[in-house]
């Protein structure tokens, strides 16, 4: 199958500093692929070779199997990247903005009367294509990068930390509309540290570390990830102490531990010994209320935490 | 006091850590010692020698000094507006004294720092004769003041203004406007001398005149200087740049109350936008022509408006230099000539230092340059946009041709006619070709150089290289070696031209990726 990316043992120096070590990764085409690590673990540096704006070094990079360091312009026709700061001419109106990309992607002037218009509806800033970018809100003004974007029909966003410094609302809506870009068949390369927003948006994901791969997969792998234990989360109607008491006599119990600010239990056992059944069924047994009882999958967060301290360690 | 002393140190600290400075000093020091030598070399071809050699210094750092003084004291406060340090500063309980002075101060010691440099260098201009100690005495001391007026006006223009550009406009508008508007008010109030208004005017005006540190070293060099160093031009210059730096304090708060976002809208925007007619019409095909035709050059209104000032610039001088009724047209056509070349090598000096900073300094760049185009059609295309920005001259120029054309072919007719007028032709526009490259190149990779100070930094290198090259090959040879020299010159020009040319395109792709 092509890949949308393919990322092969890529390494780039900036003098003496080594910005990327080696990464290998692949997108799958029409997956929404989040790119995650710490500042200056080379995210930016990555995205950039990606777009062809850095040649790499070192390693392979092909996009839609083109390479980056030959077909430069076939990749340019089909990508679109949004650069982590805002770059653009505060000193045109929207709709100038847009028709200025279109006419520079070499549309005819029919041509951009449409697509600027699905552009602006997509976006949904139809109501203020007249107003001047100088005048928008940081909000607005984001959503009018990721029109001009969406100018040429690209089959591959690459979006550097896109949701940085927006409002809540702002950050819904716009993945909303990355949601709907999914749907329209794009395949979507999102950079950030916001990582609650794409564990729930994304398909897959890329945790990097001062320049290494160190996860790469579909999202659930990432969340399922279990440490050598399994660990369950249980709500019940008693503290952490009594529930120690109550699963006394189940074999294989490690530990009992509550959640701090939460009314949530997690609990560790030994695979070997005993399960979750035997678990469930010593406190009901005892007559307690269970409210809620389930695998305890990992947040992206504690991944993320994990991945990259251990990257530290090392 | 300790946090004016906090800014002076930290500044003088990372002047004192960059090699950059020193090595300024350091080549300003060979050069005078340069033109030492080769002076010494002239010693029994030319008359006083020492005392050209002196008055050849005296008057680059005069130019030095108003250039680019007025722009490096111009980005004084300017500097902390667009970082939006200046904020920060404030909150951190620096005050306008602290700020003002702080930031005044290491510069006015780096500046003078430049200009001692050369003194024990100059000194030895006694040794070749034609100028005594006292004169160089007060021509450094008329230099310092004019360097302190200078600091002054550049620091109070960053005060009031929001953008270092706006700045080192603005002084060195008004520092222009001084040298030309007391010469005009001369002469257009000549014949009105014993009248009350006419008196006032040639007073005011003459007074602005004796002001001038340019005037000033002229009369101080002239044979028989016996005054004081303490001239009108150093004490005026002392006590107006004292009033400038108080009413720069009294200003400061109110001027640097709000913060301005870089890459706002300009003048005409805001009018576009006030008037509500919002259409620049639609993007043209080429669109990169189509927005720096629009963003740099300001549209064909403003370009029309420019037409109509330059026109009416030039028809004022030609009048007023009293051209004659008989050949009006054919004068009026070559002062049109002359002044649209002048201002077309201007122009496209500041076209070319705003064309691709701009969009760096907007961060647009790297946006731009993913266009499936190669990078060599995106420059150009820039090139072409910003271009248009000099239609006006052009126009003036074609206009000029158009009502003088026999002279002006016969003229061109002569040059081409006579190998060695060729040859210098050519040679003096290859200077003007690699002062503007060098001025761009400056514009992309120096974060300093802002368009005032790439070009005018630019156009003294390249004066200074060609006086320092031409001022050696020039000893010693026949007259009949000048075409082989010119020959050689521009085969050099050309040489550097492409070097600089390539080494522009090569930064402009490589700054896409940082």
């Amino acid at each position: 199958m092509e890949h949308a990316i393919e990322i092969n043992n890529v390494s780039h120096l900036f003098k003496q500093h080594r910005a990327l070590d080696g990464i290998t990764f692949n997108v799958a085409p029409q997956s929404l692929h989040g790119f995650v690590g710490p500042n200056g673990a080379g995210k930016t540096t990555t995205l950039k070779l990606i777009c062809t704006l850095l040649k790499p070094q070192m390693g392979k990079i092909r996009v839609f199997d083109h390479d980056v360091r030959n077909n430069v312009k076939a990749i340019r026709r089909r990508i679109g990247y949004m650069p982590d700061h805002f770059s653009m001419y505060r000193q045109m109106t929207v709709f100038e903005y847009l028709d200025f990309f279109g006419a520079a992607y070499g549309f005819t002037l029919k041509e951009r009367n449409r697509i600027v218009g699905d552009v602006l509806a997509l976006t949904d800033m139809d109501g203020r294509k007249d107003d001047f970018i100088q005048g928008l809100s940081r909000g607005m003004q984001q959503r009018v990068s990721l029109a001009r974007v969406l100018v040429n029909d690209p089959d591959l966003l690459l979006l550097d930390e896109p949701a940085s410094g927006l409002d809540p609302r702002a950050r819904i809506e716009l993945m909303e509309i990355l949601r709907e870009l999914r749907r329209m068949g794009k395949t979507i390369f999102i950079s950030s540290h916001i990582l609650s927003e794409l564990a729930e948006l994304c398909d897959s994901v890329t945790i990097i570390d001062r320049g290494k791969t160190k996860y790469s997969g579909p999202m659930e792998g990432l969340l399922d990830q279990a440490t050598e234990t399994p660990t369950y989360r249980i709500r019940i109607d008693l503290p952490a102490e009594d529930v120690e008491t109550a699963l006394s006599q189940v074999p294989g119990l490690i530990s009992v531990e509550p959640l701090e600010g939460r009314s949530d239990m997690r609990i560790k056992i030994d695979p070997a010994l005993t399960d979750s059944n035997q678990v469930l069924a010593a406190i009901i047994a005892q007559g307690h209320t269970v409210i809620n009882f389930g695998r305890d999958q990992r947040h992206l967060n504690e991944a993320f935490m994990d991945l990259t301290e251990r990257g530290v360690r090392n | 006091m300790n946090k004016f002393f906090a800014l002076v140190r930290r500044a003088l600290q990372t002047e004192s850590r960059l090699a950059r400075g020193h090595g300024f000093r350091c080549l300003l020091g060979i050069f005078v010692l340069w033109t030492l030598v080769t002076t010494r070399w002239e010693v029994f071809n030319r008359g006083a020698p020492g005392l050209n050699l002196f008055r050849s210094m005296s008057y680059y750092n005069y130019f030095f000094i108003t250039i680019l003084g007025t722009a490096y004291f111009a980005t004084a406060i300017t500097e902390e507006k667009e970082e939006r340090t200046l904020g920060l500063l404030k909150m951190a309980g620096v005050g306008a004294t602290s700020l003002i002075m702080g930031k005044w101060t290491p510069r006015m010691i780096s500046a003078f720092l430049l200009l001692s440099v050369q003194i024990p260098f100059t000194v030895l201009a006694i040794t070749l004769g034609g100028v005594l100690w006292q004169q160089i005495g007060a021509v450094y001391f008329a230099l310092f003041a004019h360097l302190f007026f200078v600091g002054s006006l550049g620091l109070f223009c960053s005060v009031l203004m929001s953008t270092t550009t706006g700045a080192c406009l603005l002084a060195l508008g008004s520092l222009l406007g001084m040298s030309i508007l007391p010469l005009i008010a001369t002469g257009l109030f000549r014949n009105a001398s014993g009248s009350l208004l006419g008196d006032m005017v040639l007073n005011l005006a003459s007074f602005f005149r004796s002001m001038h540190a340019f005037q000033s070293i002229g009369f101080t060099l002239s044979t028989g200087f016996n005054s004081s160093w303490w001239s009108i031009q150093v004490i005026s210059n002392l006590i107006v740049g004292g009033i400038i730096l108080a009413v720069t304090w009294a200003i400061f708060d109110i001027c640097t109350r709000n913060e301005k976002e870089a890459g706002g809208l300009g003048y005409f925007d805001r009018l576009r936008k006030r008037l509500q007619s919002k259409g620049r019409g639609r993007v043209w095909s080429a669109a990169l022509v189509w927005k720096d035709y629009q963003l740099l050059g300001g549209g064909g209104i403003f370009l029309f408006l420019k037409f109509a000032l330059y026109f009416g610039f030039v028809l004022f001088f030609a009048l007023g230099t009293g051209i004659s009724r008989s050949r009006m047209l054919e004068n009026l056509g070559w002062t049109l000539i002359g002044w649209s070349l002048f201002f077309f090598v201007f122009e496209t000096a500041i076209m070319t230092a705003r064309l691709y900073r701009n969009e760096m300094s907007n961060k647009t760049w790297a946006t731009l340059i993913m266009l499936p185009r190669s990078s060599k059609e995106m420059i150009y295309s820039k090139l072409i946009g910003g271009m248009t920005t000099t239609l006006p001259v052009v126009a003036c120029f074609c206009i000029g041709v158009v009502l003088t054309p026999d002279d002006f072919f016969d003229a061109l007719g002569s040059i081409m006619s006579e190998a060695e007028a060729v040859l210098g032709v050519s040679y003096f526009v290859m200077q003007i070709v690699i002062a503007i490259h060098l001025s761009t190149y400056f514009s992309i990779s120096q974060k300093w150089a802002i368009w005032p100070m790439a070009v005018f930094l630019s156009g003294f290198i390249v004066f200074i290289a060609n006086v320092t090259v031409m001022g050696c090959l020039f000893i010693g040879i026949s007259p009949g070696d000048a075409s082989a020299i010119l020959f050689m010159g521009n085969v050099a020009a050309l040489i550097i031209t492409i070097v600089i040319h390539y080494n522009i395109g090569k930064r402009l792709i490589a700054v896409a990726g940082e």
